[in-house]
Formats: C-alpha cells, sequence, structure tokens
C-alpha cells in the first residue's frame, strides 16, 4: 500500500469528521496501528478540529462546575448505597420462597421414593450376582493355582534327563491305540493317554506294571479325559507296563485278553 | 486558544484513571467550553444543555477506565460522548422537531443572539478562522463534528449530493488545518 497516498486520499478527514464507513473506520484504525505515519495524520487532524472546537467554545454558566462535580461525587457514592439497599431486599425474596421450597422438596423425596427403593433391590441383587460370580471365579482360580503347581512339578520331572519315555504301543486288533509313561528315577509314574479310544461308562482303563513277570497294578485311568498327564501309583521297579480295559472301578488282576497297549520298561 | 495546558494528555488521563478531582478541574477549565458549544449546537441552546453538559461529565468520569489513547486524542473521545448524550437526549425529548430547524442555523446566530454572556473568550481567533472558512466549509465540519450528522443527513441538509459531502468535507478540513498552522 502506498501510504502517502492513502494519507491524501482524504479518508483521515472523513473519519475524524465520523463520516466514514464502517469497514473504511475499521481499516484506518487497524492502519493507524501499523503505521505511525497514519496515526500521526489522523492525529494532526484530530487536533485541527480540536482547536476549531476550541474557538467556538462557550463557557457554561459559572455554578455549572461546582454543581457537576457534586452531581459526580453522588454518582459514584450513589453505587454502594443501592448495593446495600438492595441486598437485603433480594434475600428476603428468598425468603419468601422458602416455603415453597420446601414442599416442593417433601414432594420431589416422595415421588422419588419409590423409584429409589426399586433401584436399590435393582442393585442389590446385581450386587449378589456379582458376588456369587466371583465366589465362583476365585474357587476356579483356586483350581488353577492347584494345578498350576502340579504341573510344574510335574515338569519338573519330566524335564529330567533321567526320567524314562516309555512308549506302550497298541497291541494286535488295537494298533491305532497309544500311551506314554514318564518313570522317574524315584519311581513316579505319569500316563499320557491322548491316544486311547474312549470307553463305555462301565468300562476303565487300568494301568499295571510287570515286576518280576507279576502284574501289578500302577492305578485306573481317569474318565474325563481332560487330564493330559495324569500320576499313576509309584512302581519303582517294572520290566513292562500295559494298559487293559476292566470293568468300572478296576480288576485285581489284569484281564490279558483285554490289554490295549504295552510297551517295554528299558532300564 | 484558551486552553491553559498545565497537564500533558497522559498525566491528565492518569488522573483521571485515579478520579483525581485536579483532573476534574482541569478538564471542566479546559473543556467544558469546547463541549457545551457542541451540546448547545446540537440542542439548539435550550436549558436542558447544563443538565446535558453535567450528563456528559458524569459519563465521561464514569467510563475513563476505558479510553484508549490509541484509538484517539481524550478530546475526540470527549466530544464524541458529549456528542452522543446530546443527540440522545434530543431524540427522547418531545420537542424534536423544533430542534431540527435550529439545527439548519449554519453559523448558529441564535446562539450568538440569544446567548451573548456565553460567547468564546477568544473571539479574535475565532473570526480569522471563521473568515478564512467558507461558509459551505464550515456547514459540513459543523454538522458532521459538532452535530453527529451523517453523510446522508447531511446531504439532505444541504440539498448536495452524497459523493460531494466527502469531497467537500475533506477539502474543509485542510483548509481548516492550513488556517490553524498559519495562526
Amino acid at each position: 500500500m502506498n501510504l502517502e497516498e492513502y494519507i491524501s486520499s482524504g479518508i483521515i478527514e472523513t473519519y475524524v469528521l465520523g463520516l466514514a464507513g464502517e469497514e473504511e473506520a475499521r481499516e484506518l484504525e487497524q492502519l493507524c496501528l501499523q503505521y505511525p505515519e497514519v496515526q500521526a495524520a489522523v492525529r494532526e487532524a484530530e487536533i485541527a478540529l480540536e482547536d476549531y472546537a476550541q474557538l467556538h467554545a462557550i463557557t457554561p454558566p459559572d455554578d455549572v462546575k461546582e454543581k457537576i462535580w457534586s452531581a459526580i461525587e453522588d454518582s459514584q457514592h450513589e453505587v454502594k448505597p443501592v448495593l446495600k439497599e438492595k441486598a437485603p431486599e433480594a434475600s428476603k425474596g428468598i425468603y419468601r420462597l422458602y416455603p415453597f421450597i420446601s414442599k416442593a422438596a417433601v414432594l420431589l423425596i416422595i415421588i422419588g421414593l419409590p423409584y429409589h427403593f426399586y433401584k436399590i433391590s435393582q442393585y442389590q441383587s446385581e450386587i449378589e450376582t456379582l458376588q456369587r460370580e466371583k465366589n465362583e471365579i476365585m474357587a476356579q482360580n483356586q483350581i488353577y493355582n492347584a494345578q498350576i503347581k502340579e504341573v510344574n512339578q510335574e515338569l519338573n520331572i519330566l524335564s529330567d534327563p533321567s526320567t524314562r519315555n516309555i512308549l506302550l504301543a497298541g497291541v494286535a486288533g488295537h494298533e491305532e491305540n497309544n500311551a506314554t509313561v514318564y518313570w522317574s528315577d524315584s519311581g513316579e509314574v505319569f500316563l499320557k493317554s491322548s491316544g486311547l479310544t474312549p470307553l463305555p461308562q462301565d468300562k476303565q482303563y487300568q494301568l499295571w506294571a510287570i515286576v518280576d513277570g507279576k502284574p501289578v497294578s500302577a492305578g485306573l485311568l481317569e474318565k474325563d479325559g481332560t487330564i493330559y498327564l495324569q500320576k499313576m501309583a509309584t512302581i519303582e521297579r517294572a520290566e513292562m507296563f500295559a494298559i487293559t480295559i476292566e470293568k468300572h472301578g478296576g480288576s485285581e488282576q489284569p484281564t490279558l485278553d483285554q490289554m490295549v497297549v504295552a510297551g517295554k520298561a528299558l532300564s | 486558544m484558551q486552553k491553559k495546558t498545565k497537564y500533558s494528555e497522559t498525566e491528565l488521563v492518569a488522573l483521571l484513571k485515579v478520579k483525581d478531582q485536579r483532573a476534574y478541574n482541569h478538564l471542566y477549565e479546559n473543556y467544558s467550553g469546547a463541549l457545551y458549544n457542541v451540546i448547545v449546537k446540537v440542542l439548539g441552546n435550550r436549558e436542558e444543555a447544563v443538565d446535558v453538559l453535567q450528563e456528559s461529565f458524569i459519563k465521561i468520569w464514569k467510563n475513563i477506565a476505558h479510553y484508549d489513547n490509541n484509538k484517539g486524542r481524550l478530546f475526540t473521545w470527549m466530544l464524541q460522548i458529549t456528542r452522543n448524550t446530546a443527540i440522545d437526549f434530543m431524540r427522547s425529548g418531545p420537542t424534536q422537531k423544533e430542534k431540527k430547524t435550529n439545527r439548519l442555523e449554519p453559523n448558529s446566530s441564535i446562539i450568538e443572539q440569544k446567548n451573548i454572556t456565553f460567547m468564546p473568550t477568544d473571539h479574535l481567533g475565532l473570526s480569522k478562522v471563521v473568515d478564512g472558512l467558507r461558509t459551505e466549509d464550515k456547514q459540513i465540519v459543523d454538522l458532521a463534528y459538532f452535530q453527529g450528522f451523517t453523510q446522508h443527513e447531511i446531504a439532505e441538509e444541504l440539498s448536495i449530493p452524497l459523493g460531494t459531502v466527502k469531497t467537500r468535507a475533506r477539502k474543509a478540513l485542510i483548509q481548516l488545518k492550513n488556517i490553524l498552522k498559519t495562526n
């Protein structure tokens, strides 16, 4: 923008005379902030008009100076008393409203009570449900903790290099079956039985250790099928392990024609 | 010039903002005459002129905190307040019509006739300036600056085209500046 051109365009004169449009005035005020030259030109025009106004001055009557000053003082003092007087009035208004407010409050409480009781019983039953669920979860958690502990112990045994893995392969007629016995040095026996065909309700698998040519029961297999690895009876010495199908609850002696899998315990 | 400069504008504004009576005295002594003239111009020398002057001073006093010297000189601000107070008074008053004719007087002859005791003290300076200004220039300045007429109102009042108002206003002000400079 060419400042000189702007300054001499007449806009400043129009502005100080109060004849500029809103937009023109805004622009000029903005330019005043940016350019001291523009502001100086505006000031100069203002001073010219101010002097012109002073030349036209008409002295007001003598007593006016004092009169206005006391009016100014009164107007300053007025402010505080007015507030002081009004404050109690306003609070009186509120006091007058108290009976209505309290009645409204009582009404609200009466209307609200059934709702509150309903809500409270709802919350209570929710709390009971949550409590039950919490107990169940806690119990489940205890089971898991016990299982983890157990599994850790088992894992220690299984990962022990001295623990032997004995594959029990399916015998003739049961070729599709197999099981694995993990046998630690100290005689602990674990059985992985996931390779065995599920049995009917009245039957149960039983593990046998053949010690000195005689079968010794190493325990019944759990039927729930969720146990990956089952701990069996401790067997200190054995030549062989075998699993037979027995009646539910097991047998004293193995039903040899019901043998499913067997494997040699190599020592 | 009848200005008795005891304070710079900055000092004066500072005194005003703490509401010091000395500031009021200074303000009154230096500006009441010029402001009173504006009121008389708008009201047409009614007796209420003193009331309007009082109201204007109270407004100035109460609003001094809002005065921003970046936006203009103190006098310009005071004059705007005074002029608006006077115009508001006229609009709310019942004698609006009567007023209109008074405002038409280009040389405020009514004031000179009726209010001879209130004539400016610096009469010589005024006549020089007034002589230097053409009547039509003076009219524009008086209507716009003293009476707060808009461009439209001036065009209507003087029966001149709208565009001419601006051109003439500018010429008038330049003329005025030149006269005041040489004075």
